[in-house]
């Protein structure tokens, strides 16, 4: 589904990511975890051309580069940390921009436990947990092949964060969860990928991460568990 | 057609000449500005420099050249058109700075084209500031309008200059009085716009 060889990401003249090697499984949710500035973020974002990468990101066989750029956006949900809602349109008309007509759309957020009288407001006129919501419809508008989640629930309470990790679980979607949280990572994840100083430092199951000797990591486990 | 009436006629066909012009070519030259910074940089300090010039000055320099010289209207209009331009400059190049990175972001990973990015989120959230510079540049131009009476261009300022000229008050009052109203009037139109656009 996704594929990074050698895969690597220079901002202001600085490598942020290097040697990245690695493969996104079809239906499986990978979460990644790391430090601050260890390059999450930065490695979702090459998927969706956001940043452009040196060395290859395949996305579907195809090297992202030789995709129409637009296409291969729509074809991708993305849901950043701060959710990018646009805050002078209606739900119903972000959904609509992102590609849903209007019973997609109501489709769309009755599946993510919003009545479909919310597409009539605005962000600011929802909860947090609500725009949460809104902003997992938005990204799903479009029938995406792919989601890219950027710690979209880091600021909500546990029960709003279950729900919707239950929601993630739910969409059989090839998804890639950025995340701070341990037990977050261990809910969603069927994979779970390590990223240190700019690099992946482990990639796959519970188990295997668990029984990681990379010292980092090891700290990173001992500090949140 | 009263003298006051028809004068007022005139300036306002000179305002809105001058700023619909600064409108008009200021849009996309901030826009141009807002994605190239640096270059961009460069032709903000131009418009600053055209607002150092006096407006008499600017009148005077512009006078005696091939084209947009000459007594008349035409140099009026191009004359408040440069000064127009500044304040739709760069209200509209610190409105499209001021859309939040990471809406911008998400209207991108969307998939939306540049041209739907701008159309769609970046002009619709800095509508307000662009408003705001409209206005400032609508009552400005209102009020240097009246310099314009000085090369034949007539307006409200045709009774400011008489008045000065014969030290006639009534005459002052008759130039001076629908100009502040004319401004004011135009303030809080446009005012009422910017907070309208700023409502959602």
């Amino acid at each position: 589904m996704i594929r990074f060889t050698d895969a690597g990401c220079i901002r202001d003249g600085r490598p942020v990511l290097s040697g990245i090697d690695a493969e996104f499984r079809e239906g499986e949710i990978t979460v990644l975890l790391g430090r601050s500035g260890s390059g999450k973020s930065t490695l979702l974002r090459l998927i969706n051309r956001l940043l452009e990468a040196k060395g290859t990101v395949e996305v579907m066989g195809r090297d992202v580069t030789s995709w129409d750029v637009y296409a291969l956006r729509r074809a991708i949900g993305f849901v950043p940390q701060d959710l990018g809602l646009f805050p002078h349109r209606r739900v119903g008309e972000q959904m609509h921009l992102a590609g849903a007509d209007a019973a997609r759309a109501a489709s769309l957020l009755q599946r993510t436990g919003l009545p479909v009288t919310y597409l009539e407001r605005y962000p600011h006129q929802l909860s947090g947990g609500e725009q949460q919501r809104v902003a997992l419809a938005r990204a799903l508008a479009a029938a995406p092949k792919l989601m890219l989640l950027d710690e979209p629930f880091s600021a909500l309470d546990p029960i709003t964060r279950r729900e919707l990790q239950t929601l993630v679980k739910g969409l059989g979607t090839t998804t890639i969860f950025v995340t701070h949280d341990l037990r977050e990572a261990f809910a969603l994840g069927d994979r779970i990928g390590f990223l240190a100083q700019g690099r992946l430092a482990a990639l796959g199951t519970r188990s295997a991460i668990e029984a990681t000797q990379h010292p980092e990591l090891r700290l990173f486990l001992e500090t949140l568990s | 057609m009263s003298p006051i009436v028809s004068a007022a006629a005139e300036h306002l066909v000179l305002v809105f000449l001058a700023v619909g012009l600064a409108a008009l070519l200021g849009l996309p030259a901030a826009v141009w500005a807002a994605r190239h910074p640096r270059p961009g940089a460069y032709l903000l300090r131009a418009a600053d420099l055209v607002q150092t010039i006096p407006s008499l000055a600017l009148f005077g320099l512009l006078l005696p050249l091939p084209l947009i010289g000459g007594i008349g209207p035409r140099l009026a209009v191009i004359a408040l058109f440069a000064y127009a331009l500044l304040p739709i400059l760069r209200n509209t190049v610190a409105g499209l700075a001021s859309v939040p990175a990471p809406v911008k972001e998400s209207a991108i990973a969307m998939g939306l084209t540049p041209r739907q990015v701008l159309r769609e989120v970046e002009l619709p959230l800095a509508a307000p500031a662009i408003v705001a510079g409209l206005r400032i540049a609508t009552v400005a131009t209102i009020g240097t309008a009246t310099v314009a009476a000085a090369v034949g261009a007539g307006g409200l300022g045709t009774f400011l200059y008489r008045g000065l000229a014969t030290l006639e008050p009534n005459l002052l009052l008759a130039g001076a009085i629908p100009a502040a109203l004319m401004a004011i009037l135009a303030d809080r139109i446009l005012a009422w716009t910017e907070n309208k656009l700023s409502q959602y």
